[in-house]
């Protein structure tokens, strides 16, 4: 006889189980290219995997760099799952959220300097 | 509370950038971007207000606001500022707590209601070098949870200097009441909300553990798929006094006994941890933790502290397991016969070390606006006890909790979670939790 709480584990896998995995992608307006949607939902996955996606979208952040660096460092948080080839596409869709495609210009200008 | 703390809350608060919005919706359109002006280039660090104009939907006008005087003109000092960006979040938990037991046995936990607040300040120095300022509220009071530099050479090399949580587990890393979904922490991490805490004198290691210290840590991923994490650190470590039975949580955190090394001697841990990403939606974790050394004033007690932890995500699933031990050394003074409750064992001589481990296996589904949690815990503590103890040579306590968190607006979360004790040298108990929390 299962016990009670591997009863419970079992319907909630069941139940749960799929190629979703429940987050959403971090908002945008609408008009957003399709990379920067793309960009969003991946964003979206990786960053709800420690903390719910409201507290990026709070963030009182506006400038590219600033994006960047924080970007950088809460991929080299411990289980972070982000590699670093997602790093550009993730700071990509949060400057094109706070500052649209003038962000985005200002972000490829400095990584021409 | 000290001047000093005082101080490092009014910078804080002084700080903060205009207020958001509390009434986000969850899937909210942001502003189209035209809206929010470019900074000017020379100018980083104004007065928020004069610089940004806010979106008209989701950030309130903010209040006015003292100027501030123009930068120096001092050149090196327009370096730094341009160089540095503050950037400040936190989050609220507000969580009542109702005991069966509450009008007979007021003592045996801190029921009632409770806040949890963390204020955190990070500053990022270019990609190198960034600094962490966090103070919290709790049960106990103010108290500084984070307080470091982190200079990173390179991803697999960060060294962090200052106070900090050391690298330990895997619950550790997203204990702020906004990141996780359940009302409290599991069993082996309690610190303070378990039913009978003053009998059990809280969990395994207490969290956050905050501590005074120097932690080396780094990542390397393999491809896009694989992470692997280590980390090595040396810190004040956990106290106790010098005929001491067990750690002695206060301590640590108690201003009369010093923010200090009580013996003068750091305490040593570790941890390595693996994450896989298995297919888009399903990511598996898990990981090894270390933590050792002498908790006396004279270091002559010894404690250890191994962990495992583990955590699949499949789909809106997320299953999660960890499990911890601390061994501990004991001091039996001059006269054990009189001090603990059993006398010596068989070869005559009386035990100088206690046991105490506990796990936690959780089950969580994220339906939506809604998560349903499923948790069954347990501690359980072998060895002697002192003659006045509640315990036995070996006690141990299950619980099953049954929780849900939903999403109010935002990232705001109702959370309530319903979970049963059951005790084996105490009544078993039913405690209910009902709370709000959430980031800003």
């Amino acid at each position: 006889m299962p016990s009670r709480p591997a009863v419970l584990l079992l319907v909630l896998a069941l139940t749960g189980c799929g190629p979703h995995d429940g987050s959403r992608p971090v908002a945008l307006a609408g008009g957003a290219p399709t990379s920067v949607s793309e960009a969003c939902a991946l964003a979206g996955r990786r960053c709800s995997r420690c903390h719910s996606i409201e507290r990026v979208e709070r963030a009182q952040i506006f400038e590219p760099a600033r994006w960047r660096d924080y970007v950088h460092r809460m991929r080299l948080m411990p289980s972070s799952g982000i590699p670093p080839q997602e790093e550009p596409p993730i700071v990509l869709c949060l400057v094109f959220r706070t500052r649209g495609q003038a962000g985005l210009d200002e972000l490829a200008s400095e990584a021409r300097r | 509370m000290s001047a000093r703390i005082v101080v490092m809350i009014v910078s804080l608060l002084a700080a903060m950038r205009p207020a958001v919005a509390d009434d986000i919706p969850v899937n909210a359109e942001p502003p189209p971007a035209a809206v929010v002006k470019p900074l000017p280039a020379a100018v980083v660090e104004p007065p928020p207000a004069a610089v940004v104009e806010p979106p008209p939907v989701l950030v309130t006008p903010p209040p006015p606001v003292a100027a501030e005087p123009p930068p120096a003109a001092d050149p090196i000092y327009a370096r730094a500022v341009e160089a540095t960006e503050r950037h400040l979040a936190g989050s609220v938990q507000l969580d009542y707590l109702a005991t069966r037991h509450r009008a007979s046995a007021p003592d045996q936990g801190l029921s009632g209601a409770t806040v949890e607040l963390s204020l955190k300040m990070t500053l990022d120095f270019g990609e190198h070098v960034s600094s962490n300022i966090k103070v919290c509220f709790a049960c106990h009071g103010f108290d500084v949870g984070m307080a470091f530099f982190d200079l990173r050479v390179a991803d697999e090399l960060n060294i962090r200097a200052g106070r900090f949580t050391p690298a330990f587990g895997s619950f550790p890393l997203r204990h702020d009441p906004a990141n996780h979904s359940t009302s409290d922490k599991p069993l082996a991490y309690d610190m303070g909300r378990m039913v009978r805490l003053r009998e059990w004198n809280e969990g395994v290691l207490p969290a956050p553990w905050v501590d005074n210290g120097i932690e080396i840590n780094g990542s390397h991923f393999f491809g896009k798929r694989a992470q692997l994490d280590y980390a090595v650190y040396a810190i004040n470590g956990p106290k106790g006094d010098s005929d001491g039975v067990d750690l002695d949580f206060k301590q640590s955190r108690s201003p009369e006994r010093y923010y200090a090394d009580n013996n003068g001697e750091p305490a040593l841990g570790g941890r390595v941890s693996a994450t896989l990403d298995l297919t888009s939606s399903s990511i598996l974790s898990f990981g090894g933790s270390v933590m050792a050394g002498h908790y006396d004033p004279a270091g002559k007690l010894r404690f250890s502290i191994i962990g495992a932890d583990a955590s699949l995500q499949l789909g809106r699933v997320v299953l999660r397991a960890e499990a911890l031990r601390r061994r501990t050394e004991i001091s039996l003074g001059e006269d054990p016969a009189t001090r603990f409750r059993y006398g010596p064992g068989a070869d005559g001589t009386f035990s100088r070390f206690t046991l105490k481990d506990g796990f936690d296996a959780e089950a969580e589904i994220r339906l939506g606006k809604l998560e349903l949690i499923g948790r069954w815990d347990g501690l359980r503590r072998i060895g002697n006890v002192l003659a006045s103890s509640e315990l036995r040579s070996e006690s141990a306590v299950l619980r099953y909790t049954a929780a849900a968190a939903y999403k109010l607006t935002g990232a705001l979360r109702l959370k309530t979670s319903v979970e049963l004790y059951d005790f084996s040298d105490f009544e078993d108990e039913l405690a209910v939790h009902l709370g709000i929390a959430g980031p800003f």
